[in-house]
């Protein structure tokens, strides 16, 4: 039978031993009681075990290990140089951030500007149908002005 | 250059030693680093086998240390502030190396060798109990880093959840979920690999439910 989530999350704070005496107590009951919980127990637990086995292969520091870092640590600046050093790399880093920000909102503002987004700003300024017929009709009537000494400075020389 | 100074010091707790290295006192930092220097191999070996490239890293990690030890709060303990230094200089290097590179051939050999045609019960137990540790370690490689970490802080470095919510960063809530899908990972990884090896487990560990218990 397989465990819902919450008793295995149970299971693992239990193998884990990071549960109190009366949880861990109350815990013990059940698993004396039951039969699949014992069983995902003892596989975890086998699982562990690899970990175990494989937890004693370990690597040490070499000899003279500590000598080599404290001659690294020699040709550091002095501790007030360090620290003015990290101040101003944070300085930095937020100066940077506060410019890739800026950099990102006046694109946005380009591009609004530009028309690549959609701002509802051009339908406000489209002109009732009527409005647009009668400017037209507007337009027609001062063309026709603005025409018509051109046709009667054509048609002097003729009469001449 | 680094104004040193000498002092004697050996058993003195971690916050007067880290006062004193401040203070530009040598000695007092070269008793930190002899005081961590092995659980630093130790995790960075979790990551890389190469012992060269584990040298370079702890070094690294130590002149991080140095270089950082001015902004400990000392919130947590100093062991998880150094972890975490540890832990993402080990990350960050799998990360620019590329893991796969950082396995052993011997690893790989071993994924394909173990518990094939092998009876658990027989004379061969003993040496699938060693070679289990290398399958161990092999499919801990394959899995993706963050849960790689928090089962080498939970199973190698023995560390408690609040321990390894102080190491990480993170809610104790975080440490048990990730730590749950983590082993279900690492199982489901087992399966597949070795379908063989899941059942038999327990027969050639010995496993009885006997660890648990209370804090």
């Amino acid at each position: 039978m397989k465990l819902t989530t919450a008793d295995s999350l149970s299971l693992q704070r239990y193998l884990d031993r990071e549960m109190s005496t009366e949880q861990a107590e109350a815990f013990r009951r059940r698993l004396a009681a039951e039969p699949a919980l014992r069983a995902a127990a003892a596989e975890r637990e086998a699982i562990a075990d690899g970990f175990a086995l494989a937890r004693q292969d370990v690597r040490r520091a070499p000899a003279g290990f500590a000598s080599a870092v404290l001659a690294e640590v020699r040709q550091l600046p002095a501790r007030v140089q360090l620290e003015a050093a990290a101040t101003a790399a944070v300085v930095l880093r937020v100066c940077r951030r506060v410019l890739i920000a800026a950099a990102v909102l006046a694109g946005v503002a380009l591009a609004v500007q530009a028309g690549l987004f959609e701002t509802g700003l051009g339908e406000q300024l489209q002109a009732a149908p009527d409005e647009v017929q009668a400017e037209m009709h507007r337009l027609d009537e001062l063309a026709k002005g603005l025409d018509a000494p051109l046709v009667e400075q054509r048609a002097e020389p003729r009469r001449r | 250059m680094f104004a040193l100074k000498r002092s004697p010091e050996t058993d003195t707790p971690d916050r007067e030693l880290i006062t004193a290295v401040l203070d530009g006192s040598e000695s007092a930092f070269a008793t930190l680093v002899e005081r961590y220097q092995d659980r630093v191999f130790r995790l960075l070996g979790r990551y890389c086998r190469d012992a060269a490239e584990c040298e370079d890293l702890a070094q690294d990690v130590f002149l991080k240390v140095f270089r950082k030890l001015h902004t400990f709060q000392h919130e947590s303990q100093f062991f998880t502030w150094v972890y975490r230094i540890t832990v993402n200089a080990a990350t960050d290097h799998l990360a620019k190396a590329g893991r796969r590179r950082l396995r052993l051939v011997e690893d790989e050999a071993t994924l394909d060798a173990v518990g094939r045609d092998r009876d658990v019960d027989g004379p061969d137990a003993p040496l699938l109990r060693s070679e289990l540790a290398q399958v161990t370690r092999a499919i801990l490689d394959e899995l993706p880093e963050k849960f790689r970490t928090i089962l080498v802080l939970r199973e190698f470095e023995e560390l408690s959840y609040n321990e390894i919510a102080a190491v990480l960063q993170c809610q104790l809530g975080t440490v048990e979920s990730r730590l749950f899908r983590a082993r279900q990972r690492f199982r489901e990884h087992l399966e597949r690999a070795h379908p063989e090896l899941v059942p038999a487990l327990a027969a050639v560990t010995g496993s009885t439910v006997s660890r648990g218990g209370s804090k």
